[in-house]
């Protein structure tokens, strides 16, 4: 990757209790996130695939606090100077103080008070899936533009007004659109307001939340070419959430693949695509219906279904629909390991080190030690 | 389309008409495409092509406002524009089976999966109770649904997402159907479910020679599954070919425009050229070539509306400028 990180997660797992009867007796955990890490460097995009349920969208709204995770560090190393997060950086006593191997100082994310989390927040937003879902339908688009702005204090009056309309023209959209509601609105239009939201607070970093499954095919690729045009031209981070992975291989450099709570390979993107390590990874890039009639190919189809993360199968994760799968992965939990190549893949039946202590830089993502015992 | 086998469906000038307040919306407009035995057409567009409303059209379930104004819709030859709503009512479920997008909201949340199925059994094959309800099990077994014997008591929210879809491919398939309409039958579903239902329907049809009407905005899933296309595009048929044809020789603007808005994961480095716009919406679709806004050769000449010609054999396509 080479890029300076500008998050760096380690270990992040998140746990919802299962309950069950009216007195909400605790009667299990689900491991939503199973200890997943992850690097995203400066102005890089990381993709996060996996099927529904997997954890993926967890993952991120971990990152950002929108739901609380249960264990795990989340390290900001900012990019640029921010007055209100100086007290912070400057400060080695502050609890959420924080020193990488090059001695640069950030923020664990993880805790920070509420107040600061605010101030956080500024430079990590997000834009969620659901166009329609996701824009007060009550607030004209200036006002849902306006409002993160006025809430950080960043701006007012005149100049607020300004700020909204470069905000407009930056996502593609004319300044005179800010008068009106987002009924009035295609989905895609709608989705380029969800950006310029998320845009205003000027942000490094964005968590982009499946942002176009929701489009059709010709206006997804406008969202995926306005994105690819931002990152370029504003330097911005982005860990892209996916199902679709052609969808992936078009915006990011690095890919994480995710099963069942945990990351089973991750690496460069056009690796990883290409040439899977990991059958799980191989499976779903062969399940992929390819707009191509005359390519043959050899298709992996997978038997069943998920599993449900309440009730992970024992050994490895996948091993109930894998293909190659041997007596040990049933019992044993593979290690997420470095490949010959420089990729990180969990599978006994691939070749690979264990990860070193130190976090080694460079590395698309990873995630440290075993697998996870029964708490 | 193919040598010495029988048109099953032949849709003639199709207009579904839906009248609002803004207007008329003409969101089917003269569409045609035939469909022969034991084929799968795909019938290829993006949300308000239309391609819904043609399937809810042959099914004659268009909802009000909307009104079919035009065009025939012979299956086996015979129109069925022109039956009564009793015979009707007999294909559907029947001769013609159906599979939407959202199988959630297709079943009967308070009848078990195996009484759905049964229900056609006796409805439309007038088995008996018993041998309705065995055949029924056989039913679910031939669409993979793991313990069909035990899971003939399920209710639909018992089931995932994948299991529900196959449910209703068995429901669909219990009324021996000759022609199955799949409105975005995988859509909703993981890539590896997906891959799953299209195994199953690839299958099906082997096994039973149904045709199938397959309707999706997904291009991948059409090379996987159809021998033919028709792309439609605010309400018409813009192109129609072999699937190869059409795959290797895009012609019409549109049809070109969706194949380079696709991302490839073979090729990600593939030039990114999206089609600027959007689709308007039905009430103001523009006179002539309704695509012309967003075309990028678009003329003079494509103020007048562009028909359908054939190009090469079985590849046709309606624009002025190819």
């Amino acid at each position: 990757m080479g890029a300076t990180s500008l998050l760096e997660v380690r270990d992040l797992r998140v746990c919802f209790p299962l309950r069950r009867g009216i007195l909400g007796r605790r009667v299990g955990l689900v491991r939503a996130v199973d200890g997943v890490s992850l690097d995203v460097g400066r102005g890089e995009a990381l993709g996060l695939v996996g099927e529904s349920g997997c954890g993926k969208t967890t993952t991120a709204r971990a990152m950002l606090r929108l739901v609380r995770p249960s264990a795990g560090s989340v390290r900001f190393f900012p990019a640029e100077p921010d007055p209100r997060l100086a007290g912070i950086l400057s400060e080695p006593s502050h609890p959420a103080h924080v020193r990488d191997g090059e001695g640069r100082s950030g923020i664990e994310v993880l805790r920070l008070r509420a107040r600061e989390m605010r101030a956080l927040r500024r430079h990590l937003q997000i834009v969620f899936q659901d166009p329609y879902g996701s824009l007060n339908p009550r607030m004209t688009v200036g006002a849902i533009l306006a409002e993160p702005l006025r809430v950080h204090g960043l701006s007012r009056g005149d100049a607020l007004r300004k700020e909204v309309d470069g905000l407009l023209g930056r996502v593609g959209l004319h300044p005179e659109m800010a008068s009106r509601y987002p009924h009035e609105f295609s989905g895609g239009q709608r989705q380029r307001i969800g950006i310029a939201r998320a845009l205003s607070l000027r942000p490094s970093f964005l968590v982009l939340d499946e942002p176009v499954s929701a489009l059709d095919v010709s206006v997804q690729a406008q969202i995926l070419a306005l994105l690819a045009d931002l990152q370029a031209r504003e330097g911005l981070a982005y860990l892209f959430i996916a199902h679709d992975l052609a969808v992936v291989s078009r915006l990011c450099r690095e890919v994480a693949v995710m099963y069942l709570g945990r990351i089973v390979e991750s690496g460069p993107a056009a690796r990883v695509f290409t040439d899977p390590l990991h059958p799980y990874t191989k499976a779903l890039l062969s399940a992929v219906p390819v707009p191509d009639p005359t390519r043959k190919r050899t298709r992996i189809l997978l038997p069943g279904e998920p599993p449900s993360p309440a009730n992970p199968p024992s050994g490895c994760h996948f091993h109930p629909r894998c293909p190659v799968a041997e007596a040990r992965c049933r019992v044993e939990d593979p290690f997420l390991g470095r490949a010959a190549d420089g990729r990180l893949v969990a599978c006994h039946l691939v070749d690979r080190k264990p990860l070193g202590v130190a976090p080694e830089s460079g590395a698309g993502s990873t995630r440290r030690g075993g697998g996870s015992g029964p708490p | 389309m193919s040598l010495g086998r029988a048109v099953l469906l032949r849709v003639q000038g199709l207009a579904t008409h839906f009248l609002t307040g803004e207007g008329v919306a003409p969101a089917v407009d003269g569409v045609s495409f035939d469909l022969d035995d034991g084929q799968v057409l795909g019938l290829v567009g993006e949300s308000g092509c239309g391609k819904s409303v043609t399937a809810l059209s042959i099914l004659r379930l268009v909802p009000s406002p909307g009104r079919i104004v035009g065009g025939k819709i012979l299956f086996r030859e015979r129109n069925l524009l022109d039956l009564p709503e009793e015979e009707m009512r007999r294909l559907r479920g029947g001769s013609i089976g159906m599979v939407f997008q959202e199988p959630a909201a297709c079943l009967n949340p308070v009848l078990t999966i195996g009484s759905q199925v049964a229900e056609v059994l006796e409805v439309h094959r007038r088995l008996p109770g018993r041998e309705a309800r065995r055949e029924a099990v056989e039913c679910l077994q031939r669409v993979g649904i793991p313990d069909p014997e035990m899971r003939y008591g399920e209710y639909a929210h018992r089931l995932s997402g994948g299991m529900k879809q196959r449910a209703m491919i068995a429901i669909a398939l219990a009324g021996k159907p000759s022609l199955l309409l799949a409105d975005e039958p995988t859509t909703a579903l993981d890539v590896t479910i997906q891959a799953q239902i299209l195994d199953l329907l690839r299958r099906l049809r082997e096994e039973t020679g149904m045709a199938i009407l397959l309707i999706t905005h997904n291009l991948g899933v059409v090379a996987e599954l159809a021998d033919s296309v028709a792309v439609l595009y605010a309400g018409k048929v813009v192109e129609r070919a072999p699937v190869a044809t059409l795959f290797a020789r895009p012609a019409h603007p549109y049809t070109v425009g969706l194949f380079r808005s696709l991302p490839d994961l073979q090729d990600p480095g593939k030039r990114f050229e999206p089609i600027p716009g959007s689709v308007p919406p039905p009430t103001r679709f523009p006179m002539g070539c309704r695509f012309r806004d967003r075309c990028p050769i678009a003329a003079e000449v494509c103020a007048e509306e562009p028909r359908l010609r054939e190009i090469e054999p079985g590849h046709l396509v309606a624009c002025h400028k190819v």
